[in-house]
């Protein structure tokens, strides 16, 4: 093509290469801004997502009325402080006390903070070694300061036994004898996981 | 998580925050300096755009061809008198000359500038593309005059120097000579190294001596109290740190008022004053008149004019007093000063293009004044105005008093070394008051003769300027 | 879903641009390449976008907006020296596939913790390559020949890093990541490669904080930095010529001010709309296909499409770090933001080098410099993200799942 005409035509086209590249930009923010609004809309609707499951207080203090529900997310913090994941304002609660992780097929493994013991079911957790000897299971026991916590796992998630003990609080008579073979797709849920479940038994 | 997940957001709250500034920056400095950028002499661009387009033409502001292309050919005005006059103004086609017209504008005299539609026009009539034409506010016949000038009288004849003549109301420049010049159509005698190419009017820091005390003067009405109507005590000698000033021709003024001080450019009472006053006093009021500023006039590009920014010892302190240390101002900027305290304290943004139009006739830039900056308070440049009133009708620049106009002014010696020798400038920074004449000028005269000052050098070719803008009061004025 | 709606315009504008610029330069010189390449460029981003998500859930909008970056350097490519562009083609179908490679082994891996070991080793094994048989190439040793192409560990050892400190940051283990990080430090300061060194640097010590939230450790870290750059500075001749031109490049047009005063000039020509795509003078500006690549594009597409491709940088760090967040464990949300902190200052930096803002250090432009190593490790980082989002959207519909379960 003669160089003129060319230069002509490629004059032209960088106003349109301009308005794409505008155009490109002002999509994908809006794109961004839209998704944002979808997620949190999702996210409300469920408001269980991202939790394992719940820790109910057994005993407590009066920031933390016995029979509080803490929901549990995968990994976190458990401390006194408002920032915390899990918050446990009792008396011997360090402003951040134990980390914990939740491992498919182990259980939920907490690790304290220096200075800060814990016990699961009865056994003192210390060091690392401790916490990975020793991994929460469903209805498993967690003793932080002076607050008594128990483990409620949602369905769905494997551990590798479950404890059975406090049926009033778990009716545990829904899961299956085994939880550690394959999750069958009708597994019946668990019922702290709905919200209108949790009014009602709050209730009783 | 939760603390974690915050953190996350301060992470990508920081990482926007870079990419702001950055995106801020580079739209400000492309927006502040694109133009220098782009015009910058070793631009490929601008070369390969030359084998292509045909550069516009430059008129000046009575319609004379500066420079025009035949048949390829960069040719100037046919008197090698007048070419010489305005080529550190005009630049050259080789690029010698930094940032004369030639160059500086290539963006609208090699067609950068062109639309889209030109573009489609010019390749359907199948002629070559030619640039815009550029039309300056400068009078040729004055810059010719001004070279004349500067050889008619025998203490200015032969040396180097700079003018520059400026409508103080508007900004635009009339005139702007540097010497010494050479030939842009014969540049077979001149070495590459040499320093003819330079334009002394924009490009060189000269001491300005006496003329600061325009500025001084300002600082001590803004900085001690009733100045104006207090005593001065001169006695020809002031020990500063065990070194002595001494005034010009080792004169000894007694008892003087600031009036007088001025109107007699006495060094030992501007001394007095600007140790009064301290150095940071002094260095506010030449920072408000545009020292240590970066120029970024539309039209020209000037070297910075510069105050020292650090600590100045007591006697250095004395010697700013009269524009002495290590003070340095370019021609173009003192005319600047001269025309802010003629415009009751208003510096206009100096201007060069006076239209701009394209080869098929439209209008592509219209020169529109602007303001550089408020300098001082209209009371301050009253009063100064009173002083250089008293400066050319009684002071040191009587020689530059024009029959039927009312010319102010102050003179200057400045002192400097040049190669292990001490040599000495003459200024002379002056207006014309007369409201349908606004003109300042701005005149050195380099090495001078031993024994003389501005008043014997400079003011003489300020008072024939003054002359010529009376005698072409139409042309001038339009 | 909503998404689509919105995809959908986006990924055509996507389309049509490279399309149309393509064909464009195809008329400049009637090249069988260019036309080949006006649908080839398209055709790739229309499969990524309509193949990845059959396969997992995928980010569409990333995947669109790197697409964008990645064919605006093969056309720029094409526009200066059409060589290039074919390899860096070719090198940009490899990096797709490696990106999925990558998003798998995220989706299928899930803790790393066995992986991360060995990937130390082989990292800084990498790193040492080049100190024995490397090739010197401004000033920096940081590259090798194997087998007829030329490799750049340090970039592949980006993405090892990036798992590397995240995963051990999450598990609270101080020593191991610090003691990486410190040797790939180390080692980069042999090859007197100091800008990818100060993006290792960076993306440490801001994943420390992210990991930690202490201020008083990353600031100690943040002077440690600072006082090493000083020291750096004072060590290396070249370092300090580097930060001279950066003051002031006027000073000396022939030497050392030479290629950013080229860069500057080559955008102020550019001005707001660019000179035209295929004219101007790009050439003339020196290193145009990896450092001052954003300088051609400045200057053909203009000041504003400019600022366009860095607000598309900023769009892809708001995703990645939405991504981090929406993580469910603290490895994932740490390899997330990891990569995006490393792509955007990686950006950051070498358009700032351009644009006069910082001083210039040799690292590339992510997606759209020449450099095949390079395109292929920024495209993994993104893989890296995408495998997260991916388990997000994941971990998100099964929530949905059971959910939908209960409510029943």
């Amino acid at each position: 093509m003669p160089t003129q005409v060319y230069e002509v035509l490629s004059l032209a086209m960088r106003y349109v290469f301009t308005f794409l590249g505008v155009m490109i930009v002002w999509r994908a923010f809006s794109w961004l801004r839209k998704d944002r609004r979808l997620k949190h809309k999702r996210l409300r609707q469920l408001p269980d997502a991202g939790t394992i499951g719940v820790l109910a207080v057994e005993f407590g203090s009066r920031e933390l009325p016995e029979g509080t529900i803490l929901p549990v997310p995968h990994e976190g913090v458990m401390g006194f402080l408002r920032t915390c994941d899990i918050v446990v304002p009792v008396d011997g609660v360090a402003n951040e006390h134990l980390d914990f992780t939740f491992t498919d097929g182990k259980g939920l493994y907490v690790c304290p903070r220096r200075g800060c013991p814990c016990t699961v079911d009865g056994v003192e957790i210390r060091t690392k070694r401790d916490s990975r000897r020793h991994p929460m299971q469903h209805s498993s026991l967690l003793t932080i300061g002076e607050a008594t916590l128990r483990l409620g796992v949602f369905a769905g998630l494997d551990v590798q036994h479950y404890v059975p003990v406090a049926e009033d609080l778990f009716p545990l008579e829904q899961y299956p004898e085994d939880a550690s073979g394959p999750i069958p797709d009708d597994l019946p849920p668990y019922a702290w996981s709905d919200s209108e479940e949790r009014r009602r038994s709050d209730a009783d | 998580m939760k603390q974690q997940r915050f953190r996350f957001k301060i992470l990508a709250l920081l990482l926007f925050s870079l990419f702001i500034l950055l995106s801020l920056y580079g739209l400000y400095s492309i927006n502040t300096y694109g133009n220098r950028w782009f015009a910058y002499a070793r631009n490929p661009r601008i070369r390969e755009q030359k084998q292509s387009v045909i550069a516009g033409d430059i008129y000046d502001r009575s319609g004379v061809v500066l420079a025009s292309t035949v048949d390829g050919v960069r040719t100037y005005q046919p008197s090698e008198e007048a070419r010489r006059a305005i080529v550190h103004l005009l630049g050259d086609d080789e690029g010698q000359v930094s940032n004369g017209v030639e160059g500086f504008q290539t963006a609208y005299l090699y067609g950068f500038r062109a639309s889209l539609a030109e573009r489609i026009n010019s390749l359907f009539s199948g002629e070559p593309r030619r640039g815009d034409n550029v039309t300056l506010t400068i009078d040729s016949k004055l810059c010719t005059a001004i070279t004349r000038y500067f050889s008619s009288r025998s203490l200015s004849r032969g040396k180097n120097g700079a003018a520059v003549v400026m409508n103080y109301k508007t900004g635009e420049l009339i005139a702007m000579v540097s010497l010494s010049s050479f030939d842009p159509m014969d540049t077979s005698s001149v070495t590459a190294e040499s320093e003819v190419y330079w334009n002394r009017a924009t490009q060189s820091l000269y001491p300005p001596g006496s003329t600061f005390k325009i500025i001084t003067t300002i600082a001590a009405l803004d900085n001690i109290e009733n100045i104006a109507s207090r005593q001065i005590i001169c006695t020809g000698s002031l020990e500063v740190q065990g070194q002595a000033i001494r005034d010009f021709g080792n004169a000894v003024h007694n008892s003087l008022t600031l009036k007088n001080a001025f109107v007699r450019s006495c060094n030992n009472a501007y001394a007095m004053l600007a140790l009064t006053m301290k150095d940071a006093a002094l260095r506010r009021t030449a920072e408000s008149f545009g020292f240590n500023d970066n120029f970024l006039f539309r039209d020209l590009v000037v070297e910075n004019s510069a105050y020292p920014t650090g600590t100045q010892n007591e006697f250095q302190v004395a010697m700013s007093g009269f524009g002495q240390s290590s003070i340095g101002v370019t021609p173009l900027h003192m005319c600047l000063v001269g025309s802010a305290i003629a415009n009751d304290g208003i510096m206009m943004e100096p201007a060069l293009l006076r239209q701009v139009t394209s080869v098929g006739g439209s209008i592509r830039m219209q020169f529109e004044p602007r303001v550089y900056r408020q300098a001082t308070t209209a009371a301050n440049a009253a009063i100064l105005q009173d002083y250089m009133k008293a400066v050319v009708s009684s002071g040191t620049g009587t020689r530059a008093r024009t029959a039927g106009l009312t010319i102010c002014g102050k003179t200057g010696s400045a002192e400097s070394s040049r190669n292990n020798r001490a040599v000495t400038h003459g200024w002379f920074v002056g207006y014309c008051a007369n409201d349908e004449l606004p003109f300042a000028v701005a005149i050195i005269v380099e090495d001078i003769a031993d024994g003389e000052g501005g008043g014997s050098t400079a003011a003489p070719i300020a008072g024939d300027i003054f002359t010529y803008l009376r005698d072409n009061r139409d042309l001038v004025t339009q | 879903m909503q998404t689509k709606d919105l995809g959908r315009p986006l990924s055509r504008a996507v389309t049509f641009f490279y399309f149309s610029a393509f064909m464009l330069l195809f008329l400049r010189d009637f090249r069988w390449q260019g036309l080949a390449l006006a649908f080839a460029v398209p055709m790739l981003n229309v499969a990524t976008i309509h193949i990845l998500p059959k396969l997992f859930p995928s980010d569409k909008l990333l995947l669109s907006l790197t697409n964008f970056l990645c064919a605006l350097g093969i056309l720029v490519l094409y526009d200066t020296n059409p060589t290039y562009a074919y390899s860096q083609a070719l090198y940009y179908f490899v990096g797709l596939i490696a990106m999925v490679i990558c998003i798998y082994v995220v989706r299928l891996i899930r803790s790393f913790r066995m992986l991360v070991w060995p990937m130390m080793a082989v990292s800084l094994g990498l790193l040492v390559l080049p100190l024995l048989i490397g090739q010197e190439t401004y000033g920096a040793t940081n590259w090798f020949y194997i087998g007829g192409i030329s490799v750049q560990p340090s970039e592949i050892v980006k993405l090892c890093l990036v798992i590397v400190i995240s995963r051990f940051m999450a598990d609270r283990r101080f020593l191991p990541w610090l003691v990486f990080a410190v040797g790939c430090l180390g080692l980069l300061m042999l090859q007197k490669d100091l800008g990818t060194a100060l993006l290792y640097y960076g993306t440490t010590l801001l994943l420390y904080y992210a990991s930690s939230g202490s201020l008083w450790i990353t600031g100690l870290g943040l002077a440690g930095g600072a006082g090493a750059a000083m020291l750096g500075y004072h060590m290396f001749a070249h370092v300090k010529r580097r930060v001279a031109i950066w003051q002031n490049p006027w000073s000396d047009y022939d030497n050392a001010g030479y290629q950013i005063i080229h860069s500057l000039m080559a955008i102020a020509s550019g001005g707001l709309f660019g000179v035209g795509l295929g004219l101007g003078s790009p050439r003339t500006i020196p290193v145009y296909h990896t450092d001052f690549i954003f300088a051609v594009i400045c200057e053909q597409f203009g000041l504003i499409f400019g600022m366009c491709v860095l607000l598309m940088y900023v769009a892809i760090i708001w995703r990645g770090a939405t991504t981090a967040m929406a993580a469910r464990t603290s490895f994932h949300g740490l390899m997330a933001m990891g990569c995006t902190v490393m792509l955007g200052l990686q950006t950051f930096v070498i358009i700032g080098g351009v644009l006069k803002l910082i001083p210039l250090t040799g690292v590339t432009m992510p997606f759209v410099s020449y450099g095949g190593t390079s395109l292929v490790s920024s495209l993994c980082l993104i893989g890296l993200l995408q495998g997260v989002a991916s388990l997000n959207e994941d971990d998100l519909l099964e929530d949905t799942r059971l959910a939908n379960y209960i409510s029943e």
